[in-house]
């Protein structure tokens, strides 16, 4: 059993959003996932499924660059939120983004778990949503 | 007869040095008397006037070496631009040196005294030079400053640096004021046009910066998608999907291109501050800029005011003009507050010398402690509108500062903003 059931997707690209959604949903039917386009609407469900503990996120994957709320702002308001949380959320940032700022200050966050850089391999994909058991599995099987 | 030709040749002699006193000539006796008195006179006469002749050279010599002192002194203020003024308090009497008074530009009936000099000052320093002065009075402080004055002679400005020492009598009143003034305003102007290109520098650095994230950030987005949707496209096997993936492919491919122009107007920004510069009529800019703007003021119902002054006219690039009285124009429009009437005012007015256009509008407006950093920053955007592009005000921004100017902006959510662009 995958302990994993909901993931949030916080990027501001369609695109993207679309085919990581279809890529864990090939690795593990079973996992829900969200999307939002910006810090803030996820900010927003965050607080509204903190109760509902099948909505609340297990991982959320969260691009850096995005309007109204960017993903710096973001984890600025979820350390402020940590305390009242359920359990705590493990937290990767996905982003284009090769400056050096970014990828370092993702290192030194305590709450973000690894930084990864789009786009975004399957296998990658396969060791953050999947349990250890299943992955190599899952690696070597055609993804379609 | 030989006495008296005796008498005759000492009046000869008397009356060349002084005539007047040898009245006593008429008795022939008392002559031969008269003549060692006068012999004695005369010799005194000599001897103190040989003493006098030497007073007056001892005199003339510490006079010029007094004037040599003086002349020297008078180099060296020259020399650093320095003059010196002082003041008794007790008799009130003041003095100022040549140079003192070239570098205040002082005119001759010019009355020298505190009050007066005060005026000199420029206003904006009035209240500090005031303060320092008291500080000193009551503290028993040297002081010294920098100050800009306005010269009675033509009104023109020039910096001072002053170094000033108050010398106080027995009784703590004060005694003596010297003061030691030096024009700095060179020095002051090299310094602000060191400033000038140390901005301009930084502001070229920050679009470089804006640049290489254009390039990191946005052009990689787009190629890690192609990359993606073309993996997908490899592996899928129905048709449906192979559609829907063409589809995406054409929109990254769309997006990529934006992405390509916005990089280009970018890149041109640095080119256009030297290539055409034209006079031009603000408040026509400002008419043309609404008219292509019309099908959007129209479907905001809004109510756009040219205030700009007939007088104005402004040397600029036509195309950064006209980019950015679209954009503050269209950014007013966009973030219009859906619940009443947009308005938008642009005006033109002067604040402390600088020409300043100004968008005022009743929008949305923008939360400044949360996003002051990020308004003009490059793809950012603060409301939830679809045609929000986050690379106008970015654009806009860069050219005002390539050409020399600057943009301010205040804002308050709800009730609007007001962004003030100096346009050079």
């Amino acid at each position: 059993m995958n302990a994993i059931k909901t993931i949030f997707i916080v990027d501001d690209d369609m695109i993207y959003q679309l085919f990581t959604q279809k890529i864990i949903e090939n690795l593990d039917s079973t996992i829900g996932v969200q999307l939002y386009n910006d810090g803030d609407e996820a900010l927003t469900a965050l607080k509204k499924t903190m109760t509902d503990d099948a909505q609340y996120p297990d991982i959320i994957l969260l691009d850096i660059n995005m309007p109204i709320m960017d993903g710096w702002e973001f984890m600025a308001e979820y350390v402020q939120l940590k305390s009242k949380l359920p359990k705590p959320i493990q937290i990767y940032i996905v982003s284009s983004s090769i400056a050096e700022s970014d990828l370092k200050r993702a290192k030194l966050h305590e709450d973000i778990i690894d930084y990864v850089s789009k786009p975004i391999e399957t296998d990658r994909l396969a060791e953050i949503v999947l349990p250890k058991s299943a992955q190599n599995h899952f690696s070597n099987k055609e993804w379609v | 007869m030989k006495s008296r030709k005796e008498k005759k040749t000492v009046p000869n002699t008397i009356k060349s040095i002084a005539p007047t006193l040898f009245a006593v000539e008429q008795d022939p006796e008392p002559v031969l008397m008269s003549f060692n008195m006068v012999n004695f006179i005369l010799q005194n006469m000599e001897l103190r006037q040989k003493e006098l002749e030497l007073e007056n050279i001892r005199l003339r010599k510490t006079n010029e070496d007094l004037r040599k002192n003086e002349l020297m002194f008078q180099r060296f203020q020259r020399i650093g631009n320095l003059g010196y003024f002082y003041l008794d308090y007790q008799t009130g009497a003041a003095k100022s040196s040549t140079s003192f008074n070239k570098i205040i530009g002082l005119e001759a009936p010019f009355e020298l005294g505190l009050e007066n000099l005060k005026q000199i000052i420029h206003p904006a320093f009035q209240h500090a030079a005031h303060k320092r002065y008291h500080e000193a009075l009551q503290q028993h402080k040297r002081f010294s400053g920098e100050y800009k004055i306005i010269r009675p002679v033509d009104g023109s400005e020039r910096w001072l640096s002053t170094w000033a020492r108050i010398e106080f009598n027995a009784d703590q009143t004060p005694a003596l004021l010297a003061c030691i003034i030096q024009d700095i305003t060179e020095q002051k102007q090299t310094l602000q046009s060191l400033d000038q290109s140390l901005k301009l520098n930084h502001n070229q650095n920050e679009r470089l910066l804006n640049f290489s994230y254009i390039i990191s950030h946005n052009l990689r987005s787009h190629s890690s998608n192609f990359a993606q949707l073309l993996e997908f496209l490899e592996k899928t096997n129905t048709e449906a999907e192979r559609k829907d993936i063409f589809k995406h492919l054409k929109t990254v491919a769309w997006r990529f291109d934006d992405t390509l122009r916005n990089l280009n107007d970018v890149v041109s920004i640095q080119k256009g501050t030297t290539t055409i510069i034209k006079p031009l009529h603000l408040k026509t800019q400002v008419d043309i800029a609404v008219q292509s703007l019309g099908y959007l003021i129209a479907e905001k119902n809004a109510i756009v005011i040219n205030d700009v002054p007939e007088i104005i006219i402004v040397d600029y690039n036509p195309a950064f003009m006209e980019n950015i009285l679209q954009c503050f124009l269209s950014n007013a429009l966009k973030y219009s507050h859906p619940e009443r009437q947009p308005l938008i005012r642009i005006d033109y007015f002067y604040e402390e010398d600088k020409g300043l256009l100004q968008f005022q509008d009743n929008g949305l407006g923008i939360d400044l402690n949360k996003h002051r950093e990020k308004l003009f920053g490059m793809y950012k955007t603060f409301h939830r509108n679809s045609d929000a592009r986050g690379i106008d005000l970015f654009l806009s921004k860069g050219q005002v500062e390539a050409m020399g100017g600057h943009i301010e902006v205040e804002s308050e959510v709800n009730i609007g903003s007001t962004f003030k662009i100096q346009l050079k």
